[in-house]
């Protein structure tokens, strides 16, 4: 009782108040100044099947927040039955005003049927005061709600000026908008057709509406809209005084049952199409789906061409759909395949069966579907799995970007280099073009995977961002600097340089890395009496460095005794197979133990062997 | 019969040989973050991380001489700490070219020079009012004589001889043909040129090592010891890096990668 008490004394108070909204209409180009929506409006009038739009503002007058929890033309003053010839768009709903603040929205009047017509504009709010809750349930709590009638919208629904109408065997029907118009049932290898006509009912010209079919967004549409006229040229624009256009929509569908929602919208109409692919013959069973390199599954509609996506003219690429067509366990039959073909310039098959192949109920074939265009343009082909047909469509494409060079010095690479490469086009670029210049190596010594010191020396890696500017020919990293450098490394085997840009052919080229004897960079001889210790740097692209000759001179140039032979094997084994992380390059360190002066040994002599050949290097003792 | 002079030699047939990965040194980049470096000229790997931090580094084969924060850290050649010495010097002069005892640093807000004797750092007061300009290298020419390459305002440079065991200076002379920042790799004298740098050796034979097409701004360049042999060269506007192999006979110059920005010393 004491709730109730308090409802009706939050509803007296919030009535008991001026309004807390005014209502303007609204130019949106803001030429004309908003105008206070009257409590009677008279509406344009409207033909049947069109729009007179109506835009509103909302102004907050009060001193609270105002909550606007819906706005509606309903069919009578006292009621909240939605009046069907009018619909809002811009709805607000939960939306908080604060004091001066506003909202817009738009009363469409889209009369269904001629004659006078009237509706009421209704906008129910909240409004916060005394510590009430707008999202509150609790009575006590929660901010009185209101409704306005804000205006009585009155006007004249006129005959409609385009109609659209199509032939059935009963005669010809004019759908009412919203309403379904049903294809029937369609074998899976069949298609049907209904030829629509959009008919001008006035003496003088009019412009005809947008005419579009809106599929199921994660599904393949089954219908197929072709609008252009029997003598050939696009859906007119307009249609002269009495003059008509038709457009055909024809239900091809490519799986059985019900097909998904698709819809026909004629400007502000919206017809549902519906139909089922049903089986007729054996073949119409059969399930047919294909997954793309992504993996995604599709089941295809014969009224929807199967796409393989764009493709660069000439670069070699292939896109590919994997097919699977299946028998059903439900089927009472082996489905016998007599043809499986694929015709059109750009695209093949393969992994086909052998032909006619019988699938029995429960089991599938699989194939493949190719393209690999040639040239540039867009591509249109057929696939027909017996009776079924598909229309296969691809695009190629030139690349945006003039031709790709590489220039690199010196031209033939050899280890332990830091080498220039610079990336040129053949033209300047029309726009700034970002990609990458990747490096990558392939050993030639069994066993190596790999030599970390082939980089970019400005990554310390081997990827690096470029681009060539607007206006360019050359291309910059990302400090504008060209060329860019990078390390061969100390292992023999191929380099292979590629540039990538968006929409353009990788660009690759490849440089060997030939063997080379063992190279000696530098070195040292000491004498550390009672040692002598003969240090050497270098590298051995090979990993095959073992045997080792070391030959001593006196002061004076003479030899000392005959040369010292060295298996140096195990040990350069262990260190290029082991952890390796250095490549080829090595420091090499060799003790000899001497009795005697020391300071009499002049120089030594030392001779390297791989499997390239021989490296003789003369240190002289310090 | 052939004879051999090594009659008067006992070989032992016996060869100790080692392999191992070449060093070259620790490079200190961006951040101040000291990166080990191996490989051989043109082929050059740095370290994936920083296995220090410092204000301002040199090192020799037989270890370094590191500054962060006001504190010289002398470290060996595996990066072990042997000793400090907290100077409070924001900017030193470091030098570390051959044994731990070459290890010394000018310490310009003290005036003062810094050494190595073995055991313990050593702090000798300099009065250097008589060589006014900037430091720009010290070496240890011997156990007991230091030298510094001080560029003056006109950018004349001098090298100032002084007993590093009293302070004294002994000698003071115009460095020919050298002018602005200069650095010294044993006898070899390196210098800014508009390109790069000119290597000049005690014969005066004159060498250029071009690093940039376009000249580079003075003072753009920074010269610090990476090993006995090797010396780190930082370029500020062009953001490059190069190591320098360079003794009385060979001179090789490289680019050194450059590591990641955002790895932090250890």
């Amino acid at each position: 009782m004491k709730c109730l008490l308090a409802v009706l004394l939050l509803a007296a108070s919030a009535s008991a108040q001026p309004p807390a909204l005014t209502f303007y209409i609204h130019d949106t180009t803001g030429v004309s100044a908003d105008t206070p929506l009257p409590p009677i409006y008279q509406l344009n009038s409207t033909a049947q099947g069109s729009n007179s739009p109506l835009v509103v503002k909302a102004v907050n007058t009060s001193d609270n927040t105002i909550y606007a929890t819906a706005a509606y033309v309903s069919s009578a003053a006292d009621s909240a039955h939605l009046n069907p010839n009018f619909s809002l768009t811009g709805l607000f709903q939960g939306l908080a005003i604060p004091p001066d603040g506003s909202v817009v929205f738009t009363v469409n009047f889209a009369p269904l049927a001629t004659g006078p017509i009237t509706g009421y504009l209704q906008f129910a709010y909240q409004r916060q005061q005394s510590g009430c809750s707008f999202n509150s349930t609790d009575p006590l709590t929660a901010c009185p709600s209101s409704t306005l009638t804000v205006s009585t919208l009155t006007g004249l629904a006129t005959p409609p000026i385009l109609v659209l109408s199509y032939a059935t065997p009963g005669g010809s029907v004019v759908p009412q908008g919203n309403s379904s118009i049903s294809f029937g049932n369609v074998s899976t290898s069949a298609t049907f057709s209904i030829t629509f006509t959009l008919a001008n009912q006035v003496a003088f010209s009019a412009p005809t509406p947008a005419i579009s079919l809106r599929v199921p967004q994660f599904g393949t549409p089954a219908f197929q809209l072709n609008t252009t006229q029997p003598g050939g040229g696009a859906f007119p624009a307009s249609l002269a005084g009495n003059a008509s256009a038709t457009f055909v929509v024809t239900f091809a569908p490519g799986q059985t049952g019900l097909t998904p929602a698709t819809f026909l919208d004629v400007g502000t109409n919206s017809y549902t199409l519906t139909g089922a692919g049903i089986i007729v013959a054996d073949i119409d069973a059969l399930q047919i789906a294909y997954v793309d390199a992504t993996g995604i599954r599709t089941l295809p509609q014969a009224a929807s061409p199967i796409q393989f996506g764009q493709l660069l003219a000439g670069g070699g690429a292939t896109a590919a759909l994997n097919f699977t067509v299946t028998n059903p366990t439900i089927s009472f039959n082996a489905v016998t395949l007599p043809n499986l073909t694929v015709t059109g310039a750009g695209f093949g098959i393969s992994g086909a069966p052998t032909l006619p192949a019988s699938i029995a109920p429960g089991q599938a074939i699989t194939f493949r579907l190719l393209f690999a265009p040639t040239t540039a343009g867009t591509f249109t082909g057929a696939l027909s799995i017996g009776s079924r047909q598909f229309v296969l469509r691809g695009q190629s494409i030139l690349s945006p970007l003039p031709a790709l060079s590489m220039r690199v010095t010196p031209t033939s690479l050899t280890s332990q280099q830091q080498a220039n490469v610079v990336l040129g086009l053949a033209s300047t670029s029309p726009f700034t073009a970002l990609g990458t210049l990747t490096m990558a190596f392939t050993p030639a010594v069994a066993n190596v995977t790999d030599d970390p010191a082939v980089l970019f020396t400005s990554t310390n890696g081997r990827n690096l961002s470029v681009s060539f500017p607007v206006g360019s020919q050359t291309a910059v990293d990302n400090k504008a600097q060209s060329p860019f450098i990078f390390q061969t490394g100390t292992t023999a085997g191929a380099i292979a340089l590629t540039a990538t840009f968006v929409n353009t052919t990788p660009y690759t080229q490849s440089f060997t890395i030939p063997p080379a004897a063992v190279q000696i960079t530098s070195g040292s001889a000491l004498r550390q009496s009672p040692n002598l210790v003969v240090t050497l740097n270098g590298y051995d692209n090979t990993y095959s460095a073992g045997q080792l000759s070391f030959t001593f001179y006196d002061v004076s140039g003479s030899l000392i005794q005959p040369p010292i032979q060295y298996s140096a094997s195990s040990q350069f084994h262990q260190y290029f197979f082991t952890n390796n992380k250095n490549g080829g390059a090595f420091s090499l360190q060799a003790i000899f133990p001497v009795t005697g002066d020391v300071t009499k040994i002049g120089s030594v002599a030392i001779t390297l062997t791989n499997s390239a050949g021989q490296t003789t290097v003369t240190q002289t003792f310090k | 019969m052939k004879r051999y002079l090594g009659c008067c030699f006992l070989f032992a047939c016996f060869v100790a040989a080692q392999v191992s990965a070449p060093n070259v040194g620790s490079a200190r980049f961006a951040g101040g973050r000291v990166f080990a470096v191996h490989g051989i000229p043109a082929n050059l790997l740095v370290a994936q991380a920083p296995w220090i931090a410092a204000d301002a580094v040199s090192f020799s084969d037989a270890g370094g001489l590191l500054s962060r924060n006001g504190t010289l850290t002398l470290v060996g050649p595996d990066g072990t700490s042997f000793a400090a010495y907290a100077s409070g010097e924001p900017a030193p002069v470091l030098n570390i070219d051959g044994l731990l005892s070459s290890a010394i640093a000018w310490l310009p807000s003290k005036h003062a020079l810094l050494n190595w004797s073995g055991a313990a750092f050593l702090l000798r007061e300099v009065n250097d009012s008589g060589f006014a300009g900037k430091v720009t290298c010290i070496q240890l020419t011997s156990p007991q004589v230091a030298r510094l390459l001080v560029t003056h305002s006109d950018t004349s440079v001098s090298a100032i001889t002084i007993s590093v065991d009293t302070g004294e200076i002994i000698s003071s002379d115009v460095v020919p043909a050298a002018h602005g920042f200069t650095f010294a790799q044993g006898p070899l004298l390196l210098s800014e040129d508009p390109h790069g740098l000119a290597v000049e050796s005690t014969s005066g034979v004159r060498r250029s090592v071009t690093l940039s097409q376009d000249p580079l701004p003075d003072g753009d360049l920074t010269l610090e010891r990476m090993s006995t042999d090797w010396l780190h060269i930082a370029s500020a506007s062009t953001g490059r890096h190069w190591a320098l192999y360079l003794t009385s006979e060979s001179l090789r110059l490289s680019l050194l990668p450059v590591p990641p920005a955002n790895e932090a010393a250890q």
